[in-house]
């Protein structure tokens, strides 16, 4: 019986630390650190629980099993014992106290510095994407979040439909985006770098899909971004030029997209679908797969395939030209060509 | 995409419904071809019409396990679409998924935990009692039915139109106005109505039949601790399930009359959260607390000792009952309150350790100083402790709130809550079912099977379950379909989902076993086969219809034992017969439950004339019920001429 005990649990070990990744452990900033402490102590605490009652279980089970001779004199007729029983109802509590303590501490903290002056972004959570505003540099994007490093940073969360909630497991927990509510969920980011965001709360078919990238970066270089975001280069949304008067990816965009796509951070009436502000930029489509002509194209002829029950229509009606030069114009989106623009 | 059209809906004619259409037809004429074949159809309507406490247990015990069945079916779908990333699994991404895991949890929770508990309360508390049955036999009959009734609507709507796919805990505003598939959560609404009136009868029942109907002697502190789990579990059930009765008619109403109580902006989203939680947590210890009674006495029987601490256990129940109410925001510590009230829902989470922690030292003690058998029911039992106390610890971690807002809603809670149900009420449901097989069937199940039984269910439990801690610290949010290769899941996945066949398998050869001992165990178990301690174990196995015809005199906890002790071959009885009132069996519970099936169905799909009449069917036999009520019970007893003639007031 112990045997396989064990062997149970050696196996399971071999095989979890095999190739083992922990995101909320391995975090890259104050918050994401303070809370992995809190969980890493809590966990050893409860391990002294867990060893306690498990060297019981098994030395009673092994002692007391039916045919050994051990002696039970001491035992067979003692069915209650004070002492015992006020040994295991305090220092449970004693323990729970221990854990209490560093508990109260942070959640207090993290409420308290959330009203504090800080980097603010706005976060509305659509099915299925995710939508930033910056309030102080007056720019909008969509499921590439950026944020300076070693900052303080307020997101204020709401929903525009169902309850989503915010989370990016290696800067800290989460919070709910719900309809009709206003939330703050307190962050600090640390050294720049990557990580993945994701909605935690059910929101319908795409909830898996609705994925974020966070970009920490150096203070100038996300002030260099948030300028060439904030460039206007969103075509006019008049009758599309004839062709060859402008370049053909901006027409089949102005065509096709232009109803719900805006393309730069300035432009803030075209919310209907995630703002595509430096989408030629973007490490990732959605937060889920390479930012690379293939996948953009298997995404604009069927994106249900990628996003159950997503608003976008599929445009499996657009030539294999056409196609190309949409996607040629959407990757051409960049911050370079925010500065010829500007030219 | 073909489909045909169905009242305000659509029934698509895509493999997975049509897979679910043609085995249901598949099944349904194989169970006419069985009863006519064998001739069985006189026996099944016996049984539908039964009052008695033994054969609705056994129902009880039968269809709920019918509906685990289907709930592993849709895990065993959840599990092979999650094994790779970016799987695609026959239909199961998107909606699909969400149907099948809204399925899962739905069905495991109301209509696999809570009946296989009150299926074995209705077999065993009685018998531990000495009572001759529920206090209302026809109530009884009634839960059962409209249990079986709400069960069905839950599962036909995959058939037609489509399951519930806002999850379980159906939030809103997912779950209302259009953002999800209406009919599904009309099916989702209609049927927990449904089943939940059920169970707030049986609540009722047991109730009245633990406080009125105990043996005379049999003290409030003389009661067996399965009948002490179950008090106190059906106290909860009477408290937490017309809060969700109340939610889910809002639901309804947000849902067909376009009412807004639960939409964000006008209405309020979190009101739900509210309702369903302040249900949601009690729930967790209705189908926790029975088995922690049930878990006493096994591990009592088979150490050969009394349990340890008895008034501890009763306080510990009591205790955790008390705080099952006042925690049940921690399973909303993300939703912005303040730090305040996550702090005091943190702090009484934390506290229900504590009681928690008793019982457990206790049921080591009981053990300490016992000579411990091991057949089947005990190993369920002592699995059981290991098992519970790793799902005990992330309890408390996950009610440490800030540690929380990184757990909350991702895989680790998941695989908490895994461990506490399944480990818990599962494995308390096999135990007791090995327990008490004799008291129902005559047979005992056989105990190489039922060892196997255990520990590949023990092992595919721990292989599932495990890793789904590590999934969720390492990000994986729950009610995902798919993953990333780049996030680092697939090796906990995939070995989650062997340990899901495992536990399949294992599953499967308990139903084999049944059939096996069936055909090959002697049907002469006799009354007490492990050497019991409690009064369930003084009556023939299987209990006799004519059970308690003159009630034991119980003059201690243990009164088997004592008896045993004293060289004493039988108990003591009372005098004479005591009067009680018995009910004949009656076709009613089972027309009620149809015509609320009916009326469940008309509102579903939004036609209101069925729904008025099934309604108008439902209260027309409850007035004809009332009415004729005399004509269906007898006086019985040696003393039944005693002045107050047949058909008086019920017997106190």
């Amino acid at each position: 019986m112990k045997g396989a005990w064990t062997s149970t649990w050696v196996l399971l070990l071999i095989i979890l630390t095999s190739g083992c990744r922990m995101d909320v452990l391995d975090s890259a900033g104050g918050v994401a650190e303070e809370q992995s402490h809190l969980i890493v102590f809590s966990l050893a605490v409860m391990m002294i629980v867990l060893v306690t009652v498990f060297i019981l279980f098994a030395k009673f089970i092994w002692t007391y099993r039916e045919h050994s001779k051990a002696d039970r004199s001491d035992h067979t007729l003692r069915n209650d014992n004070k002492k015992l029983e006020i040994t295991w109802t305090i220092l449970p509590v004693i323990v729970l106290g221990v854990l209490a303590v560093p508990m109260l501490m942070q959640t207090y903290d993290l409420e308290t510095k959330a009203d504090r002056d800080a980097f603010r972004v706005n976060v509305t959570g659509h099915q299925y994407w995710w939508q930033f505003d910056y309030p102080d540099q007056n720019i909008r994007t969509s499921q590439e979040l950026h944020l300076p490093a070693n900052e303080d940073v307020v997101i204020e969360l709401k929903s525009s439909d169902v309850i989503h909630s915010f989370w990016i497991p290696q800067l800290g927990g989460k919070k709910d985006a719900i309809p009709g509510e206003t939330n703050e969920l307190y962050l600090e980011t640390g050294d720049p770098g990557v990580y993945d965001g994701k909605c935690a709360e059910l929101c319908g078919a795409a909830h898996t899909d609705m994925r974020f990238q966070v970009v920490v970066e150096e203070e100038e270089d996300f002030e260099a971004w948030s300028e060439a975001v904030g460039q206007d280069i969103t075509p006019e949304k008049t009758e599309p030029e004839e062709e060859g008067a402008v370049d053909e990816g901006e027409r089949v965009f102005q065509e096709n997209c232009l109803a719900c796509h805006a393309v730069d951070g300035a432009d803030k009436d075209n919310d209907r679908g995630p703002n595509l502000a430096l989408y030629g930029e973007q490490e990732k489509i959605s937060g889920m797969m390479a930012n690379n002509k293939e996948n953009v194209k298997a995404w604009l002829r069927d994106p249900e395939s990628f996003k159950p029950s997503t608003e976008m229509p599929a445009y499996d009606n657009l030539t294999e030209e056409e196609m190309d030069a949409l996607v040629d114009y959407l990757h051409s989106i960049k911050g370079n060509k925010v500065e010829e623009g500007r030219d | 995409m073909n489909s045909i059209p169905f009242f305000n809906t659509e029934i698509d004619l895509v493999s997975d419904v049509i897979f679910g259409h043609v085995s249901a037809l598949l099944l349904g004429a194989a169970a006419i071809f069985f009863l006519s074949y064998k001739k069985k159809w006189g026996i099944l309507w016996d049984w539908m019409r039964t009052t008695d406490h033994l054969k609705i247990g056994m129902m009880y015990l039968a269809a709920s396990f019918v509906f685990f069945l289907r709930g592993g079916l849709d895990a065993m779908f959840v599990r092979l679409q999650l094994a790779f990333p970016n799987a695609e699994f026959w239909v199961f991404q998107g909606e699909k998924y969400n149907q099948m895991m809204t399925t899962h949890g739905t069905t495991m929770i109301f209509f696999v935990a809570t009946p296989l508990l009150i299926g074995l309360m209705n077999v065993a508390v009685p018998l531990q009692i000495g009572a001759r049955d529920l206090a209302f036999p026809f109530l009884n009959s009634l839960s059962f039915w409209l249990f079986i009734c709400g069960g069905a609507l839950i599962n036909i709507s995959y058939l037609l139109g489509g399951s519930p796919e806002a999850a379980w805990t159906s939030y809103s505003p997912l779950a209302i106005g259009g953002y999800s598939n209406n009919t599904g959560n009309n099916f989702y609404a209609l049927g927990l109505q449904v089943a939940g009136i059920g169970t707030i009868m049986t609540a009722i029942n047991f109730i009245v039949t633990i406080v009125k109907r105990r043996a005379p002697g049999m003290t409030y502190m003389r009661m067996p601790l399965f009948t002490w789990g179950s008090l106190v579990a059906v106290i909860l059930i009477l408290l937490a399930f017309p809060a969700l009765g109340a939610a889910v008619l809002l639901l309804m109403f947000d849902n067909i009359f376009a009412t807004e109580f639960f939409a964000g902006g006008s209405g309020n989203p979190l009101l739900w959260q509210h309702l369903f939680w302040i249900f949601g947590h009690p729930e967790v210890y209705i189908i926790v607390l029975p088995v922690f009674g049930l878990f006493s006495d096994i591990i009592s029987t088979f150490s050969k000792k009394p349990v340890f601490g008895y008034l501890s256990m009763v306080i510990a129940l009591a205790l955790i009952t008390f705080l099952s109410f006042m925690v049940w925001v921690h399973h909303m510590f993300t939703v912005g309150y303040g730090a305040t009230v996550n702090a005091i829902f943190a702090i009484s989470t934390m506290l229900i350790a504590v009681p928690t922690g008793i019982k457990v030292f206790n049921w080591l003690f009981t053990m300490r100083g016992g000579r411990i058998r091991f057949p089947t029911a005990m190993l369920f039992s002592v699995g059981f402790i290991p098992t519970f106390v790793i799902g005990g610890v992330t309890g408390v971690m996950v009610a440490m709130v800030a540690a929380d807002y990184q757990y909350h809603d991702s895989y680790f809670v998941v695989g908490h809550f895994h461990y506490v149900m399944v480990g818990g009420t599962i494995m308390g449901a096999f135990a007791g079912i090995y327990y008490w097989m004799p008291k129902m069937f005559g047979f005992l199940l056989n105990e190489k099977l039922g060892n196997i039984h255990f520990w590949t269910f023990l092992i595919g439990f721990h292989l599932t379950f495990f890793p789904m801690h590590f999934m969720g610290l390492n990000g994986m949010p729950r009610r995902v379909y798919t993953y990333l290769p780049e996030d680092g899941l697939f090796g906990l996945n995939f070995v989650s989902t062997i340990g899901a066949f495992i536990m399949a398998a294992s599953v499967l050869l308990f139903l084999y076993n049944i059939w096996y001992s069936y055909n090959t165990q002697p049907n002469e178990a006799g009354g007490d086969p492990w050497n019991g301690r409690t009064l369930e174990w003084t009556i023939a196995s299987p209990a006799p219809s004519d059970r308690w015809k003159r009630l034991p005199v119980i003059n201690h906890r243990e009164p088997l034992w004592e008896s045993k002790k004293a060289g004493k071959t039988a108990l003591e009885y009372a005098e004479h017969e005591e009067r009680h009132v018995e009910e004949h069996a009656s076709s009613l519970p089972v027309i009620i439950s149809a015509a609320l099936f009916i009326a469940a169905f008309g509102f579903v799909f939004e036609v209101f004339s069925i729904a008025i009449a099934g309604l108008a069917i439902t209260f027309g036999i409850m007035i004809y019920r009332s009415l004729t009520f005399d004509k269906n019970v007898e006086w019985s007893g040696e003393d039944s001429e005693d002045g107050q003639g047949k058909g008086g007031s019920i017997h106190g």
